[in-house]
Formats: C-alpha cells, sequence, structure tokens
C-alpha cells in the first residue's frame, strides 16, 4: 500500500494524475432515448484495436510479394496456431468496423451531432471513413487472391477518370501500369504504414475533440428539456458508461469469434494474371453502391460526382445554421435520410441486379 | 455469284497492279468478259493467290509477254509461242508443271526458303502418284485438287484448303464420294468411303473440326500429304506414336510387341480402331463386359490374370483419390483452407494419368508402383483432410466454452451496470 501511494505519487507529480482523475470521475455522457447511439463510437474504436491487435500478429507471417503472399496467408490459415482464427476475425471485424462507422456517422448526421461547436469533429470522422474504406480497399488486395486482383484492378482505373493527374494517380496506386506484384507490396505500404499513421492523427484529433465538446444531445431531446417535458439526465462516464461499452464490446467479440469459428474467411485462389475475370465481379460491399452508380451513369461524370458529394458532406454541417440555433432542420434530416437510403437501395442492387 | 463479287473487289487492286507493276494484258484480258467468257480465273489470282502477293505473274507459269497484246487489241501477241506460251498443262502433267519451281532448291530459297522441295519427289512415291504416272488414272489427286490452281492460299491461311482444320474436307472431297472412289482398291479390297464420318466422330474429329485444336491430327498427320499412303502396321504406330511417344515406346517394350509382329496385329489400331478413335475410359483395360482384353485372352490365360490386377490397381487409386477428395471437400466445406491438401492430391492425380499412359508395357509391377505412390499420396491427404476436420471439432468445441464465458461475462456486466446504476442519481441540476 505504501508501495502503491509512493509510485502514484511519483508519477503524479511527473503527468499530473490527479487532473486526469478528476476530469474521468467529472465526465458524463447525456442520457436519453436515442443514447444507444452513443455507443456506437466506442464500438468502431473498440474494433479499430482489434484491427490494430490483429494486423500485428499476421504482420509477423505476412510476406508482401506476388509469389509469397497468397501461400505466406496459407500458411497463416492451416499451420499457424490460431492463425485462422487471426485473420477471420482480421477480417470479420474489418467489415464490421466499416458498417459500424458508417452507422456512426449517419446517426450523428441525423440527430444533427455535428452542430456547433462539433463541426471538426464531424469532419474529422467522415474522413475516418474515408481513411476505414481505404484501409479496406488495400487490404482486400494482400492476401493475392484472384478475385482481390480483378477487384484491385477494376478499383484502381477509376484513378484515370481524375482530371488532369489521372493517369499518374493510377500510375502511382499501382507502382506502374498495371496491377502486379509492385501493387501488392505498394498496398501494403499504404496499409500497414501510411495509413495508420494518418488515421492516428485524425482519430486523436476527434477523439480529443469528443473529450473537449461532449456529447451532442438531439435537438428533439434539446427542446423537450427546455420547454420543461424532460428532465435533463447523464450518466457518469467512468464507470456507468463504461461498463455499458463493456457490454456492447463483449457481446460483438463473442459476434466474431462465432462467425470466424463456423464460417473461417475464404482464401480463394491465387492471383493469375493471364486467367480471364469470372462474370459478377465486384468490389467490397462498401464500394458497390458507387460501383453500381458507375454503371448507369458516364464513368467520368460519376467519379467527379462522387468527388463533389464527398466534399459538399464534409462541410455540409457548416450550413445548417437552424440546427444551431436549436431548431429541427427537416431540410438537413431529409439529406440525411436519401443519403442513407441511396447507399442502402444502390448497394442491395449491386447484389441482386443481374451482371451484364 | 461468287466470282462476280470477288471480281468487283478486285477491281481496285488491277487498276493498282495496272499502274504500279506495268501493263499486264494477261490480267487486263481476263478480267473483262469482252474477251473471256470466264473472268474468275484472273479474279481469283488477284484476290490474294500466294504466287501473286510473292511477284509472279501469269507468264511465270504459262509463259508469254504480259506487256503486250491488250492495248493493241491482240491478245495473240501476250500468248506469242515464241515468248515461251504453252497451252494450259493437263492432269497428267501438272505435278512436274508445278515441280519446276517447287523442286527447285535454289529457286524457292528466293521466295520461301523454309518451304521444303521435295513435295513431287514424295508425290511419285504415294497411292496418287504411283497411279497418275504408273496407270496414267488423272483422276487420283493432283496439286490443284488440294491447292487450288490460280487462288492458292498458304496452308497456314485458314480459307486454304490445306490448312489444318480444312484437310479433313478436302480428302473427303474423293474419298467419301462413293461412285469416284469405286474400283479404287487396297490390299485386294474395295477402299471404304466411311473415313471422313467416323473421323467426324472420333476424339481427333471432333477436337480439329469442332474445336479448332491445330495439335490433334487431320488425315495428313498420319497418312502423309504429298507422299500420302495407307500406313501400314508397322507405320500405324509410328503415326500415333509422333504425339503418343511415352505410350508407344512402352508398347514397344511390352511382351505384346514381338507375339503381335508375327501375328500380323497392328499396334494401336488393334485396341483403339483408326478412323473412329473413341476417348478410351478405364474401362477398355481389365475383364469386365466393355474391356477389350478379353477379345484376346480368355479365363485361363496369364494375360487375362495381369489385366484384372492391372485393373483392380488403377481402380484402387481412383477409389483413394475419390475418398480423398470427398474428405478434403468436407473439411473445405466446414471453412479448412484445403489449397495444400488439393495441391498434394493433384500428385495422386497425376500419378493416375501416368499409369493410364504405363499400361501400354501390359507390366502389373510398373503399373503397380505407380498406383501404390498415387495411393499412398491420398492416403496422407486423406489423413490431413481427417484432421482437419478434427480441428473443426475441436475449434467448435473451444467456440462453445468461449461463447459461455463471454455471455458469462456479458451477465455480469450488466448486473453490475443494474447495481451502479441503482446508486447513481441520472438527474442533473440545472444550473441558475
Amino acid at each position: 500500500m505504501e508501495t502503491g501511494s509512493r509510485l502514484y505519487e511519483w508519477f503524479n507529480s511527473r503527468v499530473d494524475l490527479e487532473n486526469i482523475l478528476k476530469f474521468m470521475k467529472k465526465k458524463t455522457v447525456p442520457y436519453h432515448r436515442h443514447s444507444l447511439w452513443y455507443y456506437i463510437g466506442g464500438m468502431c474504436l473498440y474494433l479499430f484495436i482489434i484491427q490494430v491487435i490483429t494486423g500485428i500478429l499476421l504482420l509477423l507471417y505476412y510476406k508482401p510479394t506476388a509469389e509469397a503472399a497468397f501461400e505466406s496467408v496459407q500458411y497463416i490459415m492451416t499451420e499457424v496456431p490460431f492463425g485462422w482464427l487471426i485473420r477471420s476475425i482480421h477480417s470479420y471485424a474489418a467489415n464490421l468496423f466499416i458498417g459500424f462507422v458508417f452507422i456512426h456517422m449517419f446517426s450523428v448526421f441525423l440527430m444533427k451531432g455535428y452542430r456547433k461547436p462539433r463541426e471538426l469533429t464531424w469532419v474529422s470522422g467522415v474522413f475516418l471513413l474515408f481513411l476505414a474504406m481505404a484501409f479496406g480497399f488495400s487490404g482486400y488486395l494482400l492476401p493475392w487472391n484472384q478475385l482481390a486482383y480483378l477487384a484491385t484492378n477494376v478499383g484502381t482505373n477509376f484513378a484515370v477518370m481524375v482530371p488532369f493527374i489521372g493517369q499518374w494517380l493510377l500510375e502511382f496506386l499501382r507502382g506502374g501500369p498495371e496491377v502486379t506484384g509492385a501493387t501488392l507490396t505498394r498496398f501494403f505500404g499504404f496499409h500497414v504504414a501510411v495509413l495508420p499513421g494518418i488515421c492516428t492523427v485524425f482519430l486523436a484529433g476527434h477523439l480529443i475533440l469528443v473529450q473537449r465538446h461532449g456529447m451532442s444531445v438531439p435537438v428533439s431531446i434539446e427542446k423537450e428539456i427546455r420547454s420543461g417535458k424532460a428532465k435533463r439526465l447523464e450518466i457518469p462516464f467512468f464507470p456507468n458508461f463504461l461498463y455499458r461499452d463493456a457490454l456492447g464490446w463483449t457481446l460483438a467479440l463473442g459476434l466474431i469469434i462465432l462467425l470466424s469459428t463456423l464460417f473461417p474467411w475464404e482464401l480463394g485462389e491465387k492471383a493469375d494474371i493471364l486467367k480471364p475475370a469470372p462474370p459478377h465481379v465486384r468490389p467490397e460491399w462498401f464500394f458497390v453502391f458507387m460501383y453500381q452508380t458507375l454503371k448507369y451513369v458516364p464513368k467520368a461524370l460519376g467519379v467527379f460526382g462522387f468527388a463533389v458529394a464527398a466534399m459538399v458532406w464534409i462541410i455540409l454541417p457548416f450550413f445548417d445554421t437552424k440546427s444551431n440555433r436549436g431548431e429541427y432542420n427537416r431540410l438537413f434530416t431529409i439529406i440525411g435520410v436519401a443519403a442513407l437510403l441511396y447507399v442502402i437501395v444502390f448497394t442491395v442492387i449491386g447484389y441482386v441486379a443481374p451482371g451484364e | 455469284m461468287r466470282y462476280l463479287i470477288i471480281t468487283i473487289l478486285t477491281i481496285p487492286t488491277i487498276f493498282y497492279d495496272s499502274a504500279v507493276a506495268g501493263q499486264s494484258s494477261c490480267i487486263n484480258c481476263h478480267i473483262s468478259s469482252e474477251w473471256v467468257s470466264d473472268t474468275s480465273i484472273a479474279a481469283t489470282f488477284m484476290a490474294g493467290d500466294i504466287h501473286r502477293n510473292m511477284g509472279l505473274g501469269c507468264e511465270d507459269c504459262h509463259g508469254g509477254d504480259p506487256g503486250i497484246g491488250f492495248e493493241e487489241g491482240d491478245p495473240e501477241l501476250a500468248m506469242n509461242p515464241a515468248k515461251g506460251y504453252g497451252n494450259p498443262p493437263d492432269r497428267l502433267s501438272i505435278p512436274e508443271f508445278c515441280g519446276k519451281c517447287h523442286s527447285d532448291v535454289e529457286y524457292m530459297k528466293k521466295y520461301n526458303p523454309r518451304l521444303s522441295t521435295d513435295q513431287l519427289k514424295l508425290y511419285k512415291t504415294s497411292v496418287h502418284g504411283k497411279s497418275l504416272y504408273n496407270r496414267k488414272d488423272t483422276k487420283v489427286a493432283i496439286c490443284t485438287d488440294c491447292h487450288g490452281a490460280h487462288g492458292i492460299l498458304p496452308s497456314s491461311d485458314s480459307r486454304s484448303r490445306v490448312f489444318h482444320a480444312k484437310i479433313p474436307e478436302t480428302c473427303k472431297k474423293c474419298h467419301s464420294d462413293e461412285g469416284y472412289m469405286r474400283g479404287y482398291k487396297y490390299e485386294g479390297k474395295q477402299i471404304p468411303v466411311d473415313q471422313y464420318s467416323e473421323y467426324k466422330e472420333s476424339v481427333h474429329g471432333i477436337l480439329v473440326l469442332e474445336k479448332g485444336d491445330n495439335s490433334a491430327p487431320a488425315c495428313n498427320d498420319c497418312h502423309g500429304n504429298h507422299g500420302a499412303t495407307p500406313p501400314n502396321l508397322a507405320s500405324v504406330s509410328a503415326a500415333c506414336g509422333e504425339c503418343h511417344a511415352n505410350n508407344r515406346d512402352f508398347f514397344n517394350g511390352s511382351p505384346h510387341k514381338t507375339p503381335w509382329k508375327e501375328m500380323d496385329l497392328p499396334e494401336c489400331e488393334q485396341c483403339h480402331g483408326n478412323h473412329y478413335i473413341q476417348a478410351v475410359t478405364d474401362d477398355l483395360l481389365g475383364v469386365s463386359e466393355d474391356a477389350i482384353c478379353l477379345d484376346c485372352h480368355d479365363e485361363t490365360s496369364a494375360g487375362y490374370k495381369t489385366a484384372m490386377a492391372m485393373s483392380m490397381s488403377i481402380d484402387s487409386l481412383k477409389f483413394s483419390i475419390e475418398a480423398a477428395q470427398a474428405v478434403v471437400e468436407e473439411a473445405e466445406l466446414k471453412g479448412v483452407e484445403g489449397g495444400q491438401a488439393r495441391f498434394d492430391l493433384g500428385s495422386a492425380k497425376d500419378d493416375l494419368i501416368r499409369v493410364r499412359s504405363v499400361i501400354h508395357t501390359f507390366d502389373l509391377e510398373q503399373v503397380s508402383d505407380i498406383t501404390r505412390a498415387g495411393i499412398k499420396t491420398a492416403g496422407e491427404v486423406q489423413l490431413m483432410a481427417e484432421a482437419a476436420l478434427s480441428d473443426i471439432l475441436i475449434r467448435q468445441i473451444g467456440l462453445a466454452i468461449s461463447l459461455v464465458v463471454i455471455v458469462f461475462i456479458a451477465i455480469m456486466i450488466r448486473l453490475k451496470i443494474k447495481k451502479i446504476d441503482s446508486v447513481t442519481n441520472f438527474e442533473v441540476q440545472e444550473k441558475k
């Protein structure tokens, strides 16, 4: 006990532990009928941490060359103790991660959680979604199997649509004019070094802003509180909220392990550049809504449209002055619902529509 | 109609040709219906004949002077015997006529150094050539029957009558015509006319005619082309062995070789047939109803026992592969990565392919050596897949335990939440 106190004092005098603990004790989270959505952000963080841990474990055996990548993943799946589990967890958690980031983003948008002073939290969050998608895109190629090879071919092809620098961008992404072993090595570099580096900066910024501003209370709840129809309720972050988070994380872990054991992530066939593409090649599910859209509009126009839409989506909160004043903004709700429906409907069409 | 189209299409080339190469009286007259009744000869020649493409003109075969006659309105000036013009050769003299150039090594070098110059020599050894020269039978095939006369295309051109996939059709024109072939005999028997219909249904015919596979044999690959002749007993296996080299070598070292020779039996043909060669199955070997071994071997013979043993040996390998494959598929279905198992099983499948060739040694020991190796590999794969299946069971037990622990922890957390919530005041005192 004596040693514990002395250790605490030692650290306290150097990193101001007392202040941190005081902040943790004081930190509260609003409590109301929409509180469930507050846990989604924590779930995203939890899944991201799983990705980091399992990713590091996979790195111990993975070899990022066209000659050895597939075989090294095969080795992980068959020979490395629990390798099949680690890789499957990495793959399932990756997809759940992106799924939860989408849910998080739309829930924040529809609850107008982006309103002043949280605009920068929104901006950093949308960038984190783009980074998550980039993680997914680059990681998909790493096992160097046929489907991933073809999907990367199709995916990177869209780069040429970018005005002026299209061809350069394509070759930058691929490490040459074609998808080859050079692309694999490059994507590996993006996946384990470049993206994590950028992601750390955005994630740190995002989390600091969340701590700084606290959770946003939806406009409708604020109105009810102001009119006296409801009381302002809050729960302590530590331990009440954290326990709730932990409950969600525990159940998510159970789900991931269940999926990984019953349906280990497939490896498929090794990429063969000379093999013809099978019919109905489509990218990963989180790109399908864009891929499907590009089937209906000229590709250059579509790519340009998505770029504009992404930029508008990022800066949209800055124009929602009505929500900032604490009023209900029907137009922004319609925009949010329309965007959500568009993503869902086009993703479903991508899976059920007959291939051309 | 066809010639009319060709004529129309080649008109621009004629103008080009006349302008560049100077006026060719031959072409100018032979393309015009004012001068000749059949303009197709010149038209087909101009439409891509290989001689024309190589820069040769009518006069190189027929003699005469193409530089004169048309403008003067007198074709006789071009067709001047003093300038080498002669009547077109008759069928009997066509081989020698073509051979004038095609047997001249020095001359042919200028145009195609890789083209052989032994066609005439070979032709004279062929059944066609012998009939032509010995019996003056002009019904037999001569150069122009297969290659054409004025529209000759290289054999690499898919429009050519001697393009690989077109050869059966070309030979068929005479050899499937019962009336035309009447009276032609081989070894005292009327030559049949069903070769094409049989070949068309054969494994080789399907490959060549339907799948366009130029590596499968057409008529000339077994019979020769310019030296075409029915292969005799010895050369049948030589012809087959050109492609099926392993099987030929195995057979040549087999105990069948000498007795079959003594009995005047053909080799490959005895079991596989000739024009109507079907894709082989394992049922051909052994002592079952479809087995061809029974054609010669009765139950008391040693060959009968060997055939039975070889067939059983191959069946055992097949069963082992099938059994291993089933377990591998089951393991894959349950989520185990089976790439390595499939790869290893490929080695057993290679053994099966190899042993199907080695059976031509009719040596039980050699056959058994291979099947044993294959069975061993398949067995190892099966064990590997079975181990994977038991691994799946262990995984599922591990999953069940993990889920119990996880659910327990979740319940404990839920209870904890309930407990701490009961002592927490959620209400916030609004600041005044």
